[in-house]
């Protein structure tokens, strides 16, 4: 590639799912540029760290810490290595919530934000209701990142991918998971709830990491499509970048 | 001896016998009462006693008519704090009968009152004046506020049109009105949003007639939409907070349920298929000594709304020992979204697998 920027920094990627686009780039580049700084990438809940996190009592997240294994591990690479550290924690909160079409069909506005417009006929949830349901949901996240935090120093934390706009890409992955778990008629959610969930997502990250010190870096544009989704060629699945979506991401950090 | 009518009166005519001898656990129900049958679909409004008849009549087995519920999504501490669940839909405390009647023609689209928007009381967002709480911190905006509304009048019509027996509890007399058009708010504008103008809200304390009249409104709007539908009535033993009217709160409070409970005889002596339930004497009458308030000497203490209910259930389902109530339902998250994140959660193991690097 013409214009390609050398790698300048060594960086650590710490997440879960969302490392996998990363590490399948990181291999890529130290093969292709094996003089170059490199980039690791610890998935915190890969069996040689476990337990990933212990003090967790019924669901209750406050008086979390990572295994020792898992600090072992994140201290080993911040001496050796002295890398920027990133973050990729969590990142399908939303998926969870708005990917298919719930049996009953909500959507939300979001507030300062226009998108796509509300799923017609669907229930209008209040935005502040929206939030606490995704709250609950990254209980967990938020204390991997304070923890993250106490370990390696203010960081910075990368969005998720923005979800992918074509409806026919997730289904044909969503059909052959529910099709042997005798679900009903599966439908994909509407664009606009999917974005505006995973926009939703992305401020509560956003306050999260800016509330511990750290930064929160957007995804780069150069992997989204004109209205902000997703572009197809960057998608692993429906909720996942892939190895090229990994290389942006790189790239940003590189620069950060 | 001479006869005369007294001689044959039963024992709850008589205080010493009925009241004296029998202390706090008194029933003062005499006569016939409402009969609940096994499927009737009971729904509550009113002021916040009706918040625990809502929840005992939800936790004795009865079909305790919900048409608002929260999304499955949303948790249930937060779906509690947004006022679903509270009541039968989510319209909050209706403190009077004027709102009770505005209610019925706000969801009919009989009324739309002027002022029908205010400021939250922390700057950002909104709040909908004739349920200024109902939604924590306020609503984002109009536009949510104002879908939000329609989605909730919706949901009173489907209430209203379904409903076997509604039990509403009668609150409060004072109320804040538009000079505009007289729509009445729950609350005074500028305690929970919007900001108080004497150009444009007045004092309103609703006198017998009025109150009465009310009743016979929405007993006859109620009626047009579901001809069947019963009606049972009770007073609210939590005395006024604060009064407007300048009186002493001890004497407004009086006058306030002394209005109350008048109407509310009046309406179940002149309407058909109109009850009255006496929560007001169970609690405050002088045989429960003041043992069923909390130590602020307004709230009712949870015995007292057990004693209330008992003699509820006894009468309306033959129920001597009703079922505890539930502080908190079950946890609400449905099939659907356990089915999600599982397979959001198996495409993250696979994406590990698919990229080894």
């Amino acid at each position: 590639m013409a214009d390609r920027r050398p790698q300048s920094h060594n960086l650590l990627v710490i997440g879960q799912s969302h490392v996998a686009a990363i590490r399948a780039a990181a291999k890529a580049h130290r093969e292709a540029h094996p003089d170059e700084p490199r980039t690791r990438v610890i998935h915190t809940r890969e069996e040689v760290y476990a337990p990933e996190l212990e003090g967790v009592t019924q669901g209750d997240h406050s008086q979390a810490r990572f295994g020792p294994g898992l600090v072992a591990a994140i201290e080993d690479q911040l001496a050796r290595h002295q890398p920027r550290v990133a973050s990729v924690v969590g990142g399908n909160a939303h998926n969870m919530l708005a990917l298919m079409r719930h049996p009953r069909p909500f959507d939300f506005l979001l507030s300062g934000e226009e998108g796509p417009p509300p799923d017609a006929g669907a229930e209008i949830i209040p935005e502040a209701l929206v939030r606490a349901a995704l709250e609950e949901r990254l209980q967990p996240d938020f204390a991997r990142l304070r923890l993250l935090r106490d370990v390696a120093g203010p960081f910075i934390h990368v969005e998720s991918p923005p979800p992918v706009r074509d409806e026919g890409f997730i289904l044909e992955r969503a059909e052959s998971w529910f099709r042997d778990r005798a679900t009903g008629e599966m439908e994909v959610a509407g664009v606009g709830v999917r974005w505006r969930m995973w926009r939703q997502l992305s401020r509560l990250m956003r306050e999260a990491v800016e509330g511990l010190s750290g930064r929160f870096m957007p995804v780069p544009e150069s992997v989204c499509d004109p209205d902000g989704f997703l572009r197809i060629d960057h998608a692993a699945d429906p909720t996942h970048g892939n190895a090229s979506f990994g290389a942006a991401v790189i790239a940003a950090l590189d620069r950060a | 001896m001479a006869d005369h009518p007294y001689k044959s009166l039963p024992d709850g005519a008589y205080w010493r016998r009925s009241v004296a001898a029998a202390g706090a656990v008194v029933d003062p129900v005499m006569g016939g009462f409402l009969r609940i049958e096994p499927g009737d679909r009971i729904a509550t409004a009113g002021s916040c006693f009706a918040q625990h008849v809502a929840r005992h009549l939800a936790a004795s087995g009865f079909n305790y008519l919900v048409t608002e519920s929260a999304h499955p999504i949303v948790p249930e501490a937060a779906a509690r704090a947004a006022g679903y669940g509270v009541y039968s839909a989510r319209y909050g405390n209706i403190y009077t009968t004027l709102q009770l009647v505005q209610l019925f023609d706000r969801a009919y689209g009989r009324f739309e009152p002027v002022e029908d928007v205010w400021a939250a009381p922390e700057g950002t967002g909104v709040v909908d004046p004739f349920r200024p709480t109902i939604q924590p911190g306020g609503f984002a905006s109009e536009a949510e506020m104002r879908a939000d509304r329609a989605q909730h009048l919706a949901r009173v019509r489907e209430m209203l049109e379904t409903l076997d027996i509604l039990v509403f509890t009668l609150g409060l007399t004072e109320a804040w009105v538009s000079a505009l058009d007289g729509a009445a708010y729950p609350l005074c504008p500028g305690v929970a949003g919007g900001l108080f103008d004497s150009g444009r809200h007045e004092f309103r304390n609703l006198r017998v007639s009025e109150v009465r009249e009310q009743i016979g409104q929405f007993v006859g709007r109620l009626r047009s939409v579901n001809p069947s539908a019963r009606i049972v009535l009770t007073v609210s033993p939590v005395p006024l907070a604060a009064t407007a009217s300048g009186n002493h709160v001890l004497s407004a409070a009086t006058y306030s349920k002394s209005v109350l409970r008048a109407a509310a005889q009046e309406a179940a002596e002149d309407l058909t298929g109109v009850h009255y339930f006496p929560s007001y004497e169970i609690i405050t009458g002088p045989q429960a000594r003041g043992r069923f308030f909390a130590d602020d000497l307004r709230e009712v203490t949870e015995e007292g709304v057990a004693q209330v209910m008992r003699i509820f259930l006894r009468h309306a389902a033959g129920i001597e020992t009703p079922g505890e109530p539930a502080l908190a339902p079950p946890t609400r998250e449905d099939d659907f979204s356990r089915g999600m994140a599982e397979w959001v959660e198996t495409m993250c193991d696979e994406a590990m697998l698919d990229q080894d690097g």
